[in-house]
């Protein structure tokens, strides 16, 4: 049986709207207007244990609505849906000591006393025996390498160091599935590389299903090896991380610094970023930039060539533009 | 049960955290007993009783209603209301604990932290000020007193979170809130004496639980109410707890389906 299984999910929320100004507010107080809003439609999704998916979409595309819905936090409109052979929001107990979720912006942490007071808290909350709390604890604080920071207040802590944290107090239960929204965000480059390597070696070495969600694409990419696309409440992707990259990341940016002047012209078909007589940068489609490349070595004098998929922000844009895509929910998942 | 007593035990410890709020906070008691003191001396000025108090019960009488009042109950509707309105409710729903059980625990821990301090400055007044405290002298009215509190403490969290969550269905409690506050000054007698209201209307506040909340423990405590009265109270006291405690989980089980999490 899946871990998380959805058919036909739907959540609506009816919205107050009010026209503008002080007119507006008066009129709404005898006639008030609402509008339904369909924040995820008619979704289907498989999850099987050990899985690491990423949930990407634009702002506003329904992908917390839809962690809300498997946390059971909030509760559907209509459709089924199972995560842990529960339906959610009953709030069981029960149900509640399976599952862990993590949000970048919003802590679990109490601010003014010590993670270790916190961790203490979660041990009772969660009933962890002695033994696998101990063990637990000293587990996740060699990984994260956080022992330093076990005894000082948390509001002393950078971002980063409370991420891990975080990630710690929602692990120590072992939780079977864990929810993770935007957990990079606000980090720096080395943080987020850390904790990608942190959250890789929690899915493998402890079979710990993930679902996260992340503006960056660089985290579901380098984790997921599946993903789902959500735009506009519905999904529009559910396979392969790499597939998609591929089916969207269809160019190569070429940066190339000439060892002396040229009239250089990049090749019909190519899409200029930069020309200058000792320097030039296009973009071509994937198939021609080897061929290409090797072209420009044999002809020009070269100081330097880099050849760079092109940048994830425009396929990820190309991704989210596209309605349809070829949905391989049956296929992959 | 460990689970909450450990909820109550991290609030305890929120609570002394910073060594200069802590500082102030016992001076500010001991302040309090210094300035009932001073003030009721000059009332008293050489007379036995006031209203049947003697000046050590008065300020006995003080001190402890000073302290139950210091337990901040009605904070809970604020927070819980807050929170919905806010969405950061949703941190109560994914941990493996109940709300109403939760908001009781930690209430219950910040007011370890007052109780000590109410000790704390008895004891110190007592000692360096020669203040002499007048309390019962009978064990069971003292006990009586401990669990009158407890459970008057249970009801009014479980009050102001029922009307904390009423935010699940009308986004602002405000109405609701300045309501009760009314209700509670008219019922405790802040609003008008309650020996000036009729004897029906005053046998029908009997029946009610907000006397039993502050009044009545502080006035055992002191020994200056019969243990019979105590347990009349706490009896209706317990009722009402249980009621309330139905109330709210009927409610917020009923409710908490309409909560939209904020933010799509």
């Amino acid at each position: 049986m899946s871990l998380i299984h959805t058919k036909d999910l739907t959540k609506t929320f009816r919205i107050f709207e009010k026209e503008p100004g002080l007119t507006g507010s008066v009129k709404s107080l005898f006639n008030r207007k609402f509008i339904d809003k369909t924040a995820v439609a008619n979704f289907d999704l498989c999850v099987e244990q050990g899985e690491f998916i990423g949930l990407i979409g634009p702002n506003g595309s329904g992908k917390t609505t839809l962690v809300k819905m498997l946390t059971g936090i909030i509760a559907p409109s209509s459709g089924e849906i199972s995560v842990l052979g529960f339906y959610p929001n009953k709030l069981e107990t029960l149900f509640k000591k399976q599952y862990a979720v993590v949000m970048g912006q919003k802590s679990q942490l109490f601010f003014e006393l010590t993670p270790m007071d916190t961790f203490r808290l979660f041990k009772e909350l969660y009933g962890i025996p002695e033994k696998t709390y101990k063990r637990n604890v000293d587990d996740f604080v060699e990984l994260f390498g956080v022992s330093e920071l076990l005894n000082v207040q948390v509001r002393t802590l950078s971002l980063g160091e409370r991420m891990k944290l975080e990630l710690i107090a929602a692990l120590l239960h072992n939780p079977g599935l864990l929810f993770l929204d935007e957990p990079t965000i606000g980090l720096d480059a080395a943080t987020q590389r850390n904790m990608r390597g942190f959250l890789r070696e929690v899915n493998s070495r402890k079979s710990t299903t993930i679902i996260l969600t992340s503006h960056y694409m660089e985290d579901v990419r380098t984790l997921c090896p599946r993903c789902v696309v959500i735009n506009g409440g519905k999904k529009i992707y559910d396979g392969g991380t790499d597939s998609l990259f591929d089916m969207y990341q269809s160019r190569k940016k070429i940066t190339i610094t000439f060892g002396r002047e040229t009239d250089f012209i990049p090749p019909e078909g190519a899409e200029t970023l930069e020309r200058s007589p000792y320097r030039a940068v296009f973009i071509l489609p994937k198939d021609q930039a080897g061929k290409i490349a090797a072209q420009i070595t044999r002809d020009y004098d070269i100081a330097d060539i880099s050849i760079e998929e092109e940048e994830i922000g425009k396929t990820v844009e190309k991704i989210y533009a596209a309605k349809g895509l070829n949905n391989e929910t049956e296929a992959g998942a | 049960m460990r689970k909450y007593m450990e909820v109550a035990k991290i609030f305890f410890k929120t609570q002394i955290v910073y060594r200069f709020d802590v500082s102030l906070t016992a001076l500010s008691v001991i302040w309090r007993v210094m300035f009932a003191y001073i003030m009721w001396g000059a009332i008293f000025d050489g007379r036995e009783t006031v209203g049947g108090f003697t000046f050590q019960a008065m300020l006995s009488y003080y001190v402890i209603s000073s302290f139950l009042a210091a337990i901040d109950t009605a904070g809970v509707s604020g927070e819980v209301s807050a929170r919905i309105r806010g969405g950061t409710f949703a941190k109560y729903m994914v941990i493996p604990t109940h709300p109403l059980k939760h908001f009781l625990a930690q209430t219950f821990g910040a007011a370890g932290y007052y109780a000590i301090f109410s000790i704390i400055a008895a004891i110190a007044c007592a000692l360096l000020f020669r203040v002499d405290m007048m309390f019962s002298e009978n064990p069971a009215q003292i006990a009586l007193a401990g669990v009158m509190i407890i459970a008057g403490t249970t009801f009014m969290v479980s009050y102001h979170f029922f009307i904390g969550i009423l935010a699940f269905k009308f986004q602002d409690v405000g109405f609701f809130l300045h309501l009760q506050g009314s209700v509670i000054e008219f019922a405790t007698g802040a609003a008008v004496p309650l020996a000036l209201l009729p004897v029906n209307a005053r046998a029908v506040l009997r029946f009610l639980p907000f006397t039993y909340v502050t009044y009545m423990p502080a006035m055992l405590i002191t020994g200056q109410a019969e243990a019979s009265e105590g347990v009349f109270g706490l009896s209706a006291l317990c009722c009402w707890a249980a009621v309330m405690a139905v109330i709210c989980c009927f409610t917020y089980n009923r409710l908490r389906v309409r909560f939209d999490g904020v933010g799509i």
